[in-house]
């Protein structure tokens, strides 16, 4: 998957409408449509995508959706 | 642990006759309902009136069993009762007591109430399972399993209060030198982890989730815990003809659906219509989906409070399923 890609699939999987597109640098925690559902999408499109299990003190520790890639060290196209 | 000489012989279920949809969870604006109905999958639930609790649910189920299996002229083949659930009526007396009184059960009984949450079917039915083998042959030991969860929602707590839903189920376990009945089971526990799912004893206390570290508990080790088992049990998994999911959340289902490969027809839910019934979810399930068709091999897994895990394998080959009744 690449950078381009897995902005779209998170909106897309996220169904966010409060914003137009997502980059690296949004924080998604402050998105309008972050709460339990979302980050339990988040967690399965990770572990789908990337077969990494993404855990919840993690998802604590990030800001950005730039973050998520770091701490799991996953490499995009 | 692994079994021979006891089988289950018989399930039924009951629910309130009350649906209540996500209408009334005023915190969903229309495209947050969208999105859980979509995700968690449960688009209505039932519960109990305010004349209805854990022990007349227990009971309707109870009887429901015993009448099913044309039993009532043989209760005193019931050696033992257990209980099960999170939200009994009262402290003291317990309720597996209680029952073995509403449904005149021999005095000469072990009763035992069971304090477990969403693995609850899966670790009454391993302790049946254990106390049935000191049994005679043709000797009975009841489960019961009731919840009456909405009654302990914060509903204005959206991670917990559209998830939950009430009802009870009845298995009864039958020892047998007759029919012989392969089952296996492996149970886990971390109560390191406890805090994630909560309730404090007081009744006007309500339920308290982290869903987020129940989500990864999910993903890890109630997947690690299936594995572990089929391959202990050296469990082939095309020989199993439904695989029996916990009714937690439907996204959830799916997750264990594609990390385990397992093929969309053998994995049941109706989660739709009931939601997350806690330990009845399973009974509840056969009861709903399988009462009208021939079922052998099945692998039952439930996960929860604790928090707890576990795997049942066993054949319902002999089990007579009953469809649920409302109360």
């Amino acid at each position: 998957m690449n950078k381009i890609d897995y902005l779209k699939e998170l909106h897309e999987e996220l169904e966010i409408e409060s914003i137009e597109f997502l980059t690296m640098d949004t924080n998604f925690k402050d998105l309008e449509e972050w709460d339990s559902m979302t980050a339990m999408v988040l967690i399965g499109f990770v572990n789908q995508n990337f077969n990494k299990n993404l855990n919840s003190d993690e998802i604590e520790k990030c800001e950005t959706l730039a973050d998520i890639i770091n701490i799991k060290e996953i490499k995009l196209d | 642990m692994d079994f021979k000489d006891t089988h289950i012989e018989g399930i039924s279920s009951v629910v309130p006759k009350r649906t209540v949809n996500n209408d009334i969870f005023s915190f969903f604006s229309s495209k947050e309902r969208k999105f859980f109905e979509k995700t968690v999958g449960i688009f209505e639930r039932r519960w109990t009136d305010d004349n209805q609790n854990t022990t007349k649910l227990a009971f309707a189920a109870a009887l429901s069993l015993i009448k099913d299996l044309s039993i009532q002229d043989d209760l005193n083949s019931i050696k033992q009762i257990i209980f099960v659930s999170q939200t009994p009526d009262q402290q003291i007396p317990f309720t597996s007591n209680i029952l073995q009184g509403m449904l005149q059960l021999s005095n000469e009984i072990l009763a035992i109430d069971m304090n477990s949450g969403c693995s609850g079917f899966i670790q009454s039915l391993t302790s049946g399972f254990s106390l049935n083998s000191g049994l005679n042959n043709n000797e009975r030991t009841l489960i019961v399993l009731s919840e009456n969860l909405s009654k302990r929602l914060n509903l204005s707590d959206k991670s917990t209060s559209p998830l939950f839903g009430d009802g009870a189920a009845a298995i009864m376990l039958k020892k047998s030198n007759d029919i012989i009945v392969n089952s296996s089971t492996i149970n886990n526990s971390d109560g390191l982890k406890g805090k994630a799912i909560s309730l404090d004893l007081d009744f006007s206390s309500k339920l308290a989730m982290n869903g987020a570290e129940v989500f990864d508990f999910t993903l890890n080790e109630v997947v690690k815990g299936f594995k572990t088992f089929t391959e202990k049990k050296a469990i082939n998994l095309s020989d199993v003809d439904y695989f029996l999911f916990h009714q937690s959340n439907n996204f959830i289902i799916s997750q264990f659906r594609t990390i385990l490969n397992l093929p969309q027809y053998k994995i049941l839910t109706n989660i739709q219509n009931f939601g997350n019934t806690s330990s009845v979810s399973i009974p509840l399930l056969i009861s709903d989906k399988l009462h009208d068709k021939k079922v052998n091999t099945v692998l039952m897994s439930g996960y929860g409070s604790g928090l707890n895990w576990g795997n049942f394998h066993t054949s319902l080959t002999h089990c007579k399923i009953s469809k649920p009744r409302f109360l």
